[in-house]
Formats: C-alpha cells, structure tokens, sequence
C-alpha cells in the first residue's frame, strides 16, 4: 500500500532515531522564524528536513557520500515500515534555474534505474519556477526553507510541501530579480510583439528600455529558462504563453498602476460609444472588452481603460466616481508602455458599438486578464489560445 | 425570439388592436410591451418578459359606434371574472384596457368607468397612466411569430408617459411593500438607461404643465427623488438592482439608476428655471 502524505506546515511530528538529536534545533528554528543566517546545505540539514515529515514507522539514514564524479553527492536509505527499502539519490546545488533543471534530470537518470529510487535536488531554497520544472522533470526536491516533493513507487511514499514562495534568507538590500519594472515591461512586451529570433541591440531599439536595462532583463529571463540564445548570440523566446504568464506574476493592472473606479450609468455599450466618438487619444481598452474583439468569452461587466490623465477622461465619458457598483476601472499606467502598438478594433459584431476603439496590444491585453479580478484570468488564457491559433493576427 | 410568451402576448395585442378597429385610433400601448418596444436597444442584463397586454383608452375622441364590448367579443375577447377592463384574449392571454382616471368621468377610488354608450366594464379606472395619452408616437408594431406576418401601425406611449406610470405605481404600493414588484423599478431603470436625459426631462416638463397630467407627473417626479435619486440604498433604486440579482450586477443597477435620475431631476430644475 503507498503512503500518501501531503502536508503544510508541519511541525516536528515524527522523531526517528537517526536524527534524534537533529530534533531541537529544528523545534526552535521553527518557533523562531527563518534566522538572518543563510544554512548550509549539510546531508545532516537534509535528512532533517525529510524525516520530520515521514509517515509513521519510516526511517531514514545516510547511505554513502560521493567522492567521485561519477557518483551523486549522496544517498539516503529510506526503510519503510514493512522492512522495504528505498533510495533517494541526493545532488545538492548552491543555486538552481529553471533552465538548469534538463541537464540535473539527465545527471539524477543516470542513478536511478530502479523503481525505489528517486533522484531528488536538494538546495538552501528552489524558487516556485524551479520546483515547477523539477516537478515536470519527475526529480524530486528538499530544500531547507520547507518546500519537499519526494515520490517513490515502491515501497509507496508521497510527500510533499510547499514552503515560501520566495527565499526567506535573501537580504533586504539586494533588489529583487523580477519582471517588475518598466524595462521589464519594455523588453517583454517587444518580445511577445515581434517574432523573433531578435538582437539585443535590436530588443534595445525597439522597447526603448536601456542597454544595462535590456541586458539585466534579458539575463534574468535566460536564467529562468524562457529564453535561449541563437548562435549569433539573438534572443528565441521559447515559450511565450509562459513569458506571459511569468510577467503576469509580477504586472497587475491594478496593483501595478494608479486604478480608480468609476461607474458608466448607462452601460458599457453607451460608454464605448462616447468613448470612440470623443477626440481623446490617450486612452487604451484592456481587459475582457478589448478581448471581446478576438476571443469572445462572456459579456463584459466590467470596462478596464488606460488613460494618462483619469479625471479628465472621466468627466469627457460622462463618469461618476462611486464606491459600490462601478462597472468602470480606469488606470493611470505607471508605464507608457501600455499604450504602445494599439489597435484600432470594431467591437459591433460583441457588443455592438459602432465605431471603431481604440484597443491595446493583445499581449497588453492577455497580461492584464491574466492578473485582473474575477474571471478575468480565465478570459486571459481564453485570449491565449486564440493568439497561439493565430499567431500572425498579432505578432509582428 | 425564443421566448414563446413574448410572441403570444404580442399575438394578444395585435389581436386587441385589430378587434377595437376604428376605436384603435383612441388606445395607446403601455406597460411592459410599450417599454420593450422603447427600449429594445437598452444594454440591460435582464431579458425582457411579460405575461400580458396593456392599452391605454383615451375616451376624448371615442366614438359611439361600435360598442367596444361588442367590438372586442365579436373577435373573441372575453371579460375576465367580470373585471372591468380585464380582458382575456382568444389565445388566453390577459390584455388590459385602462383609462386613466383623470379622463374616466369617476372617483380614482372605483374601478370602473364612466364613458357611456361604452359599458362601463370594459376599461378600469386607473390613476398614473395620463401621461400616456399625451407622450406617445405611432410605431409599427410587428408579431414576433415568423408565420404571423402582422405589423399594426398603433401609437406607443413615450419613455416619459411610462416612467410617470412606472413611478405612480411604484410610489402607491411603497405604502403596502408586500406589493411592490422589483421588475416595475427595473423598467424605470431601464427606461432612463435607453432615453437621453434631455429629452426625457423636456417630454417630463410638457407632461408638468399638460391639464389631464399635471398631478400625476408632479407627484412622480416626486417618488423619482425619494425612492431614486436619493442614493443606491433608496427603495426604488435597490429594487431595480435586486432585479438583476443574478443575471447581472445589482449593485451598478443600483448606482446607476440613482445617478440617472438625480441627473434628469437637475435637468428639470434647469429647464423649469429657463
């Protein structure tokens, strides 16, 4: 029979005897928090971390250390209740990214032929993105923060635990790797808009983000796998359904922007109306309304507009400022970006307003469904598979 | 056009216009189907539905011959339980025949009329509906049955009639809630929603001023500030969200419906200053 155990935030539940000792430490740097000093990765950190969360009658030992290159960097011997063996062959990694995952996977195969072994990654702390990527690779995790995925067919054992979501140990000064920021969404959004493979000198002219900045962005998004090189050194985007829903992490058309709330009493349809009458241009539609163009989900209740200046377009749309019951969501970008590559789109065939809007990039569009209320996001991963059907309606 | 009930009582409507023949000059379309055909084009979440046919009968102009009784049962209307005005038509749909009370010759208080040589069953005496006979236009009015090809030239009251006989009704049973019905409220949302508000507040100013609706529409243009324009939590503005409750979104129902009527009250004040 496998076990199956699935558990979050569990304290010290199983003490086994090989690491009895282990057992106090553990207790008080739970009851404490994460301390500011950085672990190391020592087998015996490891083993902790796993026996802690083993079932009952489970035990756990250091099978042997690797001392060649040939050989993994250790293995733990697991001794299920009934006497059955089982190995998890241990690498341990300083840093793991993502686009590192293929080549531990095909280093952890090469031990692990048997059906009671596991080649298992352990590390200080593995990002979320990483954990996805071992996950999908069938290798296993521990890391020291708390996250563990270990699975082994026989003798049966499942664990696992999600820990942080980010590193509890990396320091407050050092800016945070993220697709945060304006070059970030300079660089991602000509990413998405071009078909590439594109230079960095090109990426640099195109989005307007800095040389240093387009570098930083660029090695970021390598390191997390979503991006390879050619052989003249231009950038592929490998996956750009999965650049989008990376970016959508760190973008939110709420979060991210100024966002007032505003209700159109007569409707979205009257409010689109005025919109595409008026001689403002400093506007773009976002959101499941400017999706309605390409791929129709349900109706709209909800119209998301950039606009440089919120009060003044508000008062040209005929918009009242309310608390309860807005249908309206206007943002002031803290990026002009948003308003790069629009389009001038019919919206008569989904809702019926007669002349043309303008709409933003469909990449803008998708990034802003995804992080948007609702179910917004499931509108942004309709919008998707209709950018992947097709591609040349949108990419450049 | 799914929805078989719409096609039969639209079917009973034309029924009723074709039957009153000559006398068709002197009704006017009101109620649900009156609003659906002025605000068809309204970006509203809740479909439109109806269970009846509602005419207004202007007595002013009526002629003596035929008898209205006699016009309606030759083509197979019936009064229903005796009611006056409750007319059931030959395919079992009510369809109503109302005279506002201010043109009925009797006390608002009783329901029959007094416009003889016309029985005086055949209308019902109902106070709030004057505006109708005054804010209308013809329309072409067609069946909603693909095989009935029937298009009937009839006058249809104006928004402004029908928010006065909207708000009349609303305001007489907030006195008796168990009475109130959230779709009335939802009409008149839907009527402001579909009607500029200048010339829904200019159609309003001549119903103000017009004899026969001068009472009525000033005590409307009341309730539209108590039970509206007050705020999204007045009665009348919450029951025209609560209509939408799950269909659409109450709460913007709400808040818009009491910003469009606090705007075409701040219309009138303007018009009736100039």
């Amino acid at each position: 029979m496998p076990v199956f155990r699935s558990v979050r935030n569990s304290g010290i539940q199983n003490t086994i005897n090989a690491v009895r000792e282990m057992s106090a430490f553990c207790d008080q740097r739970n009851m404490l928090g994460f301390p500011n000093m950085k672990p190391e990765v020592t087998t015996r950190a490891v083993v902790e971390q796993l026996s802690s969360r083993l079932p009952s009658g489970w035990e756990v030992s250091v099978a042997a250390t690797g001392a060649i290159a040939a050989e993994p960097d250790f293995r733990l011997h697991l001794t299920a209740p009934d006497g059955q063996s089982a190995f998890l062959i241990c690498e341990t990694k300083a840093t793991v990214m993502p686009k590192d995952v293929p080549g531990i996977a095909d280093r952890l195969a090469s031990f692990t032929a048997d059906t009671n072994t596991q080649g298992v990654v352990t590390a200080r702390y593995l990002s979320v993105n990483v954990r996805n990527a071992l996950v999908d690779a069938g290798v296993g995790y521990i890391d020291l923060a708390g996250s563990i995925r270990v699975s082994v067919a026989r003798p049966g054992l499942f664990i696992s635990e999600r820990g942080p979501e980010s590193d509890p140990w990396r320091g407050p000064g050092r800016p945070r790797e993220s697709l945060r920021g304006e070059p970030a969404a300079r660089v991602v959004r000509t990413l998405l808009d071009h078909r590439p493979p594109i230079s960095v000198r090109e990426l640099v002219e195109v989005s307007g983000a800095s040389t240093g900045a387009t570098y930083r962005v660029v090695d970021y998004l390598e390191d997390q796998g979503l991006i390879d090189r050619d052989n003249s050194r231009r950038v592929v985007l490998k996956d750009w359904p999965g650049l989008l829903r990376h970016w959508a992490r760190d973008y939110q058309f709420v979060g991210t922007n100024n966002t007032t709330r505003w209700l159109a009493p007569r409707g979205l349809r009257a409010l689109l109306t005025s919109i595409s009458t008026s001689e403002r241009m400093d506007y773009v539609v976002t959101g499941s309304l400017a999706a309605s163009a390409w791929a129709p989900y349900a109706d709209s209740k909800l119209a998301m507009v950039y606009v440089k200046d919120a009060e003044s377009a508000a008062q040209e749309w005929g918009l009242r400022k309310v608390d309860a019951g807005a249908n309206v969501l206007l943002s002031e970008p803290r990026f002009n970006v948003v308003f790069v590559r629009p389009r001038l789109v019919d919206l008569f065939a989904s809702i019926r307003v007669a002349s043309p809007v303008r709409v933003a990039a469909p990449s803008q569009v998708a990034v802003d469904l995804l992080s948007g209320p609702g179910r917004n996001p499931s509108e942004g991963e309709a919008l998707i598979e209709w950018m992947l059907r097709d591609e040349e309606a949108w990419r450049v | 056009m799914s929805n078989p009930l719409l096609i039969q009582t639209r079917a009973a409507l034309l029924d009723a216009v074709e039957a009153l023949g000559r006398h068709s000059d002197q009704v006017v379309v009101i109620g649900a189907q009156a609003v659906h055909l002025r605000t068809g084009d309204a970006d509203v979440a809740l479909a439109e539905s109806t269970k009846d046919a509602d005419l207004a009968l202007d007595p002013r102009c009526l002629e003596d011959d035929p008898l209205i009784h006699d016009a309606l049962t030759s083509a197979g209307f019936e009064l229903e339980g005796g009611n006056p005005g409750q007319w059931l038509s030959p395919g079992g749909i009510p369809v109503d025949l109302l005279l506002p009370s201010e043109l009925s010759g009797r006390n608002p208080k009783r329901r029959s009329v007094r416009i003889p040589p016309h029985s005086d069953n055949v209308a019902r005496n109902t106070r709030g509906i004057e505006g109708c006979v005054i804010d209308y236009e013809e329309m072409f009015v067609p069946a909603l049955d693909p095989d009935d090809g029937r298009v009937c030239r009839v006058k249809v009251a104006g928004a402004a009639g029908l928010l006065v006989a909207k708000l009349i009704k609303i305001g007489e049973r907030a006195e008796t809630p168990h009475r109130l019905i959230d779709k009335d409220a939802h009409d008149s949302y839907r009527l402001l929603v579909a009607t500029p508000t200048e010339s829904m507040a200019s159609r309003l100013a001549i119903l103000a001023k017009t004899d026969i609706s001068a009472d009525v529409t000033n005590e409307a243009l009341e309730h539209l500030a108590d039970l509206f324009a007050e705020g999204a939590e007045a009665l009348g503005s919450m029951m025209a969200g609560r209509a939408e409750e799950g269909v659409g979104e109450p709460a913007t129902v709400a808040a818009s419906v009491s910003v469009l009527a606090a705007d075409l009250l701040g219309q009138l004040k303007d018009l009736r200053r100039t």
